[in-house]
C-alpha cells in the first residue's frame, strides 16, 4: 500500500529521517517497506500492511502514529473545527431506515449545502496521485483523501438526485432484491441478489453498500447539496458481495478486513471541514446517526511479567507504558498489572499477547538475546517412517539409481495413456493447469516422462522416486499412499536384470527375505507378456515389468524401459534392520555342482525351495550358475546348473558326509521327475 | 560328469584365457585345453562313437573349437608379452588419466538438505513428524486461527480437492497443520520439525513454485521465549551453512502466532552487500516464525495459560537453494538428471 512521505511529514513539526532511513526504521519496527519511489517532488513508500493492521494502517494516521511511537516524536493530527449552519438540521433533510443492524452496525450522515463542485486544488490532486488514486472532482477527492487519512471509506450522494419530491429524503439500507440492477459510477451494470447489501431510496438502489456508488446519485458539476455517508458494514457481507460481483474497490477492501465503527465521527467531521474549506459548503447542524449498539472500549489486563516470559527480555515498566501510550493506548490502572484500553481504531487488539507484540516490536526485536532453551533432556525418538524412507533411498542410490521428485499433478493425456479410470482419480476443484486436473494415482507416469526427457541427453537412465499418490477406491473413499518406483532405460533386455537386481538388493537390505516375482497378465502399464507381481510373503506389494511398447512409442522413448512400483505402506511393517552375524567357519568348504534336466517351464525357484525344504544342516549355500537350453538336449527340456557349498562349523566334512547330503537332494529331485545329468 | 558340450568348453576356456595374468598361466591353460590329454582332444576321441549322421557336424564343431582356442591363446600371448616387456622398460605411467567411474545413483538435493536439517535438529532434541498432503480445512486453517471468510485467509491461495460428499478437502498450503495434528495427539513438552511438500494456487517463476517444500518447527513447554527461538535458529544457521551468519527478526503477521516474526539472514551470494539474489537489500527472507497463538492451544485442547511455545516455517527449498547456489526453484521438480547428477 502506498504512502506519501510528505503527507506523513505533515503530522510532525520535527523533520523526519530521510525516506530510505524511515523505510528501514518502519521495516524494523512495524511492517516491511517494499519500495521507495520518487514521485512529483514527493516519495512514495510502498508498505506491506499485514491484514491485522487493516483496521488502522490502511490510512496515513495509523502509520504516522507508528512513526511517532518508534521515533518518540509528538504527533499532531488535525482536529477539525466545523462552522456549522445553525439554522439547518441534517435531520430535517434526510431520514434513515435501516432494519438489519448486523449487516450495518452504524450509518451516519451529514448534509452539506451550497457546495461548489469543481477541480481539486493542486496539493490535493498530487497527494491522491502519489497514492495511486485519480482526481475526479473536489467533493469526491476530499472523500477519498480522508479515507487515505483516517482509513474510513466515505461516500457522497447528490441530495437532489435521491428521488423523492419531498424536502426530506429517506436513505434505506437493505438487501437487494433478486434481479435488481444497478449501474455504478463507472457505467457498469451489475445484477444484484438477495445477499448483496444496497443503499437505496424509495425508488431503487443508490449504491452497492461498502463497495461502489451508483451513477444515478453521483456528484456532478451541478450538485449543490451533498449527503455524506460514513458507514460501517459487516465485513463478511461486503466480502461475499465483492467476490460475487467480482468487484474489489478501495472501500470494499477496507470493509472486508473489519473497521471500527468509531472511526466514522472524526472522519465525517474531517470531510465536512475540508469541503467547507475547499468547496465552500455549509454543513448542517448535526450528524444523523444510526448506531444502536455502541462499541465498548476493549480493556485488557496485562501482567507485565508475560512480556519478559514470551520475549525473553525485560523491558522497564516505564518503557512499556510509554510505548503503549504513544501508540494510542490508555493505561486505566496500574496494580501489579496494567489495565489497558485499546484505541478506537485498533480492532486487532484483544488479548495480552497482542500487547506483548506492540511493546516488543517498538522496543526492537533486535534487542532479544540468544538464549538456548533450558528444558528436560528428552532424547528424540527416531521416526521410523523417516528412517525407512531414507534407508530405501540409500538402497536405490547404491544400486546406481538417481532420485527424482515430481509434481503431484496428473495430465489428462497421461490418465488416458495409462488407463486410469476417472472414478479412481482425485480431481481438483481449481487445478493450476487445466491439462493437469488430477492428483497422481501412481508415480510411474511422471517417472517415465523423466526417462523420456533424460533419454535425449544420456545413454542410460536409472531413476527412482519415493513419494505420495492419491486415489479413490470403490466407495469413492480418498486414499493417500506412499509408493516407491524405479525405472531403467538404455540397457536393452539386460535392463530387466538390473532392475531385478536392484529390487533384490533393496529388499534384502531392508530385511525382507521372503519375496517372490509372480507372473500376472493384469496391467495397463506393462506388457502383458512381461509383468510380474512382487510378493513379500503372501502380500502383493507391487508390480514389475516391461513398459508397454505402445507407451514407449507414445513417450518417444527409443528402446526397452523396465519399471517397478511398490506400495510403501505395505512394505513398512515388513522391514527389519536386524542383522545377525554368522560366524566364519575354520573348516574348509566343499563345492559340488549339480546339473538337473527339467521341463522348460520349471522355475529355478521350485528347485531352490525343494532343496531348502530338505533342511540339510551342512549345506551352506545353493547358487544357480547356469541355465542351458540347446539342441542336444531333449525337446521341452532345459538344464539347470547349481553350485552347492557344503560346510560345517564343527569339523571338516568327509566325502561320505557330502555324498550322503547330495544323495538326499538327488533323491528328492528324482521323485519330482527331474533328471540328474 | 556332464556330457561334452563344445559351447560350454569354449565359454570356460575363453574366460580362463582372459583371466590369465602371465605367460605361465597361459601355458597351463594351453596344456589343459590343447595338450595331449587336453579337453579338445576328448572331442576328437568322441568322434569315433558319434552316430554316422552327426559325424560331420561334430567334427566341424571340434575343429572350430580347436582353431578358436589356438587363436585366442596366441592373441593373449602377444598381449602378455607386450605388457611384460613394457614393465621391463618402465614405461611412463600417467596417473592423471581419469579413473574408471563407478555407476552410482544420486540423491535429490532436497533429500540431502533434509538429512542435514534432521540431524541438526535431532541433536537439539527435536523429533521428526510427517503429515498428510491432502488436508481438511480445520487443520489447515480453522485450528490455526485463520477464520473462514476472512481476508487473512487470502494469503494462502488454495488448491481445492473436488468433493465427493466428504468434508471439504484441500492440498495443504503449508506444513503448519502438523502443529495442530501433533498438539492434538501429543502431550507437551515437545519439540518437533516437519519437512513436507506444500501447494499454492500461484503462478510460478524462478523463485516461486506452486508445489514447494517447507520445514515446520514447533517447540512447546511451560516456559519458552522468543530468545529461545532466536538461539535455536542461530544454531541451525551456523551448522547448516557452516558459518556464523547474521540474521534478524522483524515484525510480521501470522494468525497462528503472536507475536510474529519474519526471519531474514544475510544474503550468502553477496554477504550482505546487495545483489540481484537479495534484490539489493543484502537480506534474504528465510522463514516466518512466532510465539504460538493462545487460540491454537485452545483449538488443540491445551490450556494456553499452562503452555507456551514457538513455531517457525522455513522454505526447505530456499535453504537448499542458498546452500547449493541453485538459481531456479523449478529445477527441484524437473526430474532433469543434468541437474540431479551434480549432487
Amino acid at each position: 500500500m502506498k504512502f506519501s512521505y510528505l503527507w506523513l511529514q505533515s503530522y510532525f513539526k520535527k523533520k523526519l529521517p530521510s525516506p530510505d532511513k524511515l523505510a528501514e526504521i518502519l521495516s524494523d519496527h512495524f511492517a516491511n517497506v517494499e519500495k521507495i519511489k520518487k514521485d512529483k517532488g514527493d516519495f512514495v513508500l510502498d508498505i506491506e500492511i499485514r491484514p491485522n493492521r487493516a483496521g488502522d494502517c490502511f490510512g496515513h494516521w495509523g502509520v504516522a502514529r507508528e512513526i511517532a511511537a518508534i521515533l518518540r516524536l509528538p504527533l499532531n493530527l488535525p482536529s477539525p473545527t466545523l462552522r456549522k449552519d445553525k439554522r439547518e438540521k441534517t435531520g430535517s433533510l434526510v431520514a434513515l431506515e435501516i432494519n438489519d443492524s448486523r449487516a450495518c452496525p452504524r450509518y451516519s450522515t451529514i448534509v452539506i449545502k451550497e457546495v461548489r463542485v469543481g477541480p481539486s486544488p493542486l496539493w490535493l490532486k498530487k497527494r491522491l496521485e502519489v497514492c495511486g488514486l485519480q482526481s475526479i472532482n473536489n467533493i469526491v477527492d476530499i472523500a477519498n483523501y480522508v479515507m487515505l487519512e483516517t482509513n474510513q471509506p466515505l461516500h457522497a450522494f447528490d441530495w437532489e438526485k435521491i428521488s423523492e419530491e419531498t424536502n426530506k429524503k429517506t436513505i434505506i439500507v437493505r438487501f437487494a432484491k433478486d434481479g435488481e440492477k444497478m449501474t455504478t459510477l463507472d457505467d457498469k451494470t451489475y445484477e444484484l441478489s438477495e445477499d448483496i447489501l444496497v443503499i437505496a431510496s424509495q425508488s431503487g438502489p443508490l449504491a452497492i453498500a461498502g463497495i461502489k456508488g451508483g451513477r444515478n446519485s453521483g456528484i456532478d458539476g451541478k450538485t449543490k447539496t451533498v449527503v455524506l455517508e460514513g458507514a460501517n458494514f459487516n465485513p463478511l457481507v461486503i466480502r461475499r458481495a465483492s467476490q460475487k460481483l467480482k468487484l474489489k474497490t478501495d472501500a470494499s477492501w477496507r470493509f472486508e478486513h473489519g473497521l471500527s465503527p468509531d472511526l466514522i465521527e472524526p472522519s465525517l467531521e474531517r470531510t465536512a471541514q475540508l469541503i467547507q474549506e475547499i468547496a465552500g459548503g455549509k454543513p448542517a447542524k448535526e450528524i444523523v446517526d444510526f448506531y444502536p449498539v455502541k462499541r465498548k472500549a476493549t480493556l485488557i489486563k496485562l501482567e507485565t511479567s508475560i512480556i519478559g516470559s514470551l520475549l525473553g527480555i525485560d523491558i522497564p515498566s516505564k518503557e512499556v507504558k510509554r510505548i503503549l501510550v504513544s501508540l494510542g493506548f490508555k493505561i486505566k490502572a496500574t496494580a501489579g498489572f496494567l489495565l489497558v484500553e485499546t484505541p478506537i481504531s485498533r480492532v486487532d487488539i484483544s488479548i495480552p499477547e497482542n500487547l506483548v507484540e506492540e511493546v516488543g516490536r517498538i522496543w526492537g526485536y533486535k534487542n532479544i538475546p540468544y538464549q538456548p532453551p533450558a528444558v528436560l533432556l528428552l532424547p528424540p525418538l527416531e521416526n521410523k517412517d523417516v528412517f525407512w524412507e531414507e534407508k530405501t533411498r540409500d538402497s536405490f542410490a547404491k544400486a546406481g539409481f538417481s532420485e527424482v521428485w515430481n509434481y503431484s499433478f496428473l495430465q489428462n493425456k497421461a490418465a488416458k495413456t495409462f488407463g486410469f479410470k476417472k472414478e479412481n482419480l482425485v480431481e481438483l476443484e481449481n487445478p493450476l493447469d487445466e491439462n493437469r486436473p488430477y492428483l497422481v494415482p501412481s508415480l510411474l507416469p511422471s517417472l517415465l516422462a523423466n526417462v523420456a526427457f533424460n533419454s535425449k541427453f544420456f545413454k542410460t537412465v536409472k531413476i527412482f522416486e519415493l513419494g505420495r499418490v492419491f486415489f479413490r477406491n470403490q466407495d469413492a473413499k480418498l486414499s493417500e499412499e506412499r509408493r516407491v518406483a524405479a525405472a531403467v532405460w538404455g540397457k536393452g533386455e539386460q535392463g530387466f536384470w538390473e532392475l531385478k537386481g536392484c529390487l533384490e538388493l533393496f529388499l534384502s537390505e531392508l530385511g525382507i527375505v521372503d519375496f517372490d516375482c509372480e507372473k500376472t497378465d493384469r496391467s495397463d502399464i506393462f506388457d502383458k507378456g512381461g509383468v510380474f507381481k512382487i510378493k513379500a510373503g503372501r502380500e502383493t506389494i507391487g508390480n514389475f515389468g516391461k513398459l508397454r511398447t505402445d507407451i514407449e512409442k507414445l513417450l518417444e522413448i527409443d528402446g526397452f524401459v523396465f519399471a517397478l512400483e511398490m506400495n510403501f505402506e505395505k512394505l513398512t511393517p515388513l522391514f527389519s534392520s536386524e542383522k545377525i552375524y554368522h560366524s566364519l567357519s575354520k573348516h574348509p568348504p566343499t563345492k559340488r555342482d549339480l546339473a538337473l534336466l527339467v521341463p522348460t517351464k520349471t522355475r529355478a525357484k521350485e528347485i531352490l525351495s525343494l532343496i531348502e525344504s530338505l533342511k540339510i544342516p551342512v549345506l551352506s549355500k545353493t547358487e544357480l550358475f547356469d541355465i542351458y537350453q540347446g539342441k542336444e538336449l531333449p525337446e521341452e527340456k532345459k538344464n539347470f546348473a547349481f553350485r552347492l557349498t557344503f560346510r560345517s562349523k564343527e569339523k571338516t566334512l568327509s566325502s561320505e558326509e557330502i555324498e550322503l547330503a547330495l544323495g538326499k537332494i538327488i533323491k528328492a529331485a528324482e521323485v519330482r521327475g527331474w533328471k540328474i545329468r | 560328469m556332464a556330457e561334452l558340450n563344445p559351447e560350454t568348453t569354449r565359454n570356460q576356456a575363453e574366460k580362463a584365457i582372459f583371466a590369465a595374468q602371465n605367460l605361465k598361466d597361459l601355458e597351463r591353460i594351453f596344456s589343459y585345453y590343447l595338450g595331449k590329454k587336453g579337453e579338445v582332444k576328448k572331442f576328437f576321441e568322441k568322434l569315433k562313437t558319434v552316430p554316422a549322421g552327426q559325424k560331420k557336424d561334430w567334427g566341424m564343431e571340434a575343429n572350430e573349437l580347436k582353431v578358436f582356442l589356438e587363436k585366442e591363446i596366441a592373441e593373449r600371448k602377444t598381449v602378455l608379452e607386450k605388457s611384460s616387456s613394457r614393465r621391463g622398460k618402465k614405461k611412463f605411467f600417467d596417473p592423471d588419466r581419469p579413473g574408471r567411474k563407478p555407476e552410482i545413483g544420486h540423491l535429490h538435493p532436497l533429500t540431502q538438505a533434509k538429512r542435514e536439517i534432521i540431524s541438526i535438529f535431532t541433536s537439539m532434541g527435536f523429533n521428526v513428524a510427517l503429515g498428510p498432503e491432502i488436508e481438511d480445512e480445520w487443520h489447515n486453517f480453522d485450528a490455526l486461527n485463520i477464520p473462514k471468510d476472512h481476508p487473512a485467509r487470502d494469503a494462502w491461495s488454495t488448491v481445492w480437492v473436488k468433493s465427493s460428499g466428504e468434508k471439504q478437502l484441500l492440498l495443504r498450503t503449508h506444513t503448519s497443520p502438523m502443529q495442530a495434528r501433533y498438539l492434538e495427539t501429543h502431550q507437551p513438552p515437545l519439540r518437533i520439525i516437519v519437512p513436507g511438500k506444500v501447494f499454492r494456487y500461484e503462478a510460478t517463476d524462478t523463485s516461486h513454485e506452486a508445489q514447494f517444500y517447507q520445514l515446520e518447527g514447533l517447540m512447546v513447554d511451560r516456559s519458552v521465549s522468543a530468545a529461545n527461538l532466536k538461539a535455536v535458529i542461530g544454531e541451525f544457521f551456523k551448522r547448516f551453512f557452516g558459518q556464523d551468519l547474521r540474521f534478524r527478526l522483524r515484525p510480521d503477521f501470522f494468525p497462528f502466532t503472536e507475536p510474529s516474526f519474519e526471519v531474514a539472514m544475510t544474503c550468502l551470494a553477496c554477504l550482505g552487500k546487495g545483489c540481484s539474489v537479495c534484490k539489493k537489500t543484502g537480506w534474504l527472507e528465510m522463514a516466518g516464525a512466532g510465539m504460538v497463538h493462545p487460540n491454537v492451544f485452545k483449538a488443540c485442547g491445551l490450556n494456553p495459560k499452562e503452555w507456551k511455545g514457538w513455531a517457525f516455517g522455513f522454505g526447505w527449498d530456499r535453504l537448499a537453494m542458498m546452500k547449493y547456489k541453485i538459481d531456479n526453484i523449478r529445477l527441484f521438480n524437473s526430474g532433469d538428471l543434468r541437474f540431479l547428477e551434480q549432487f
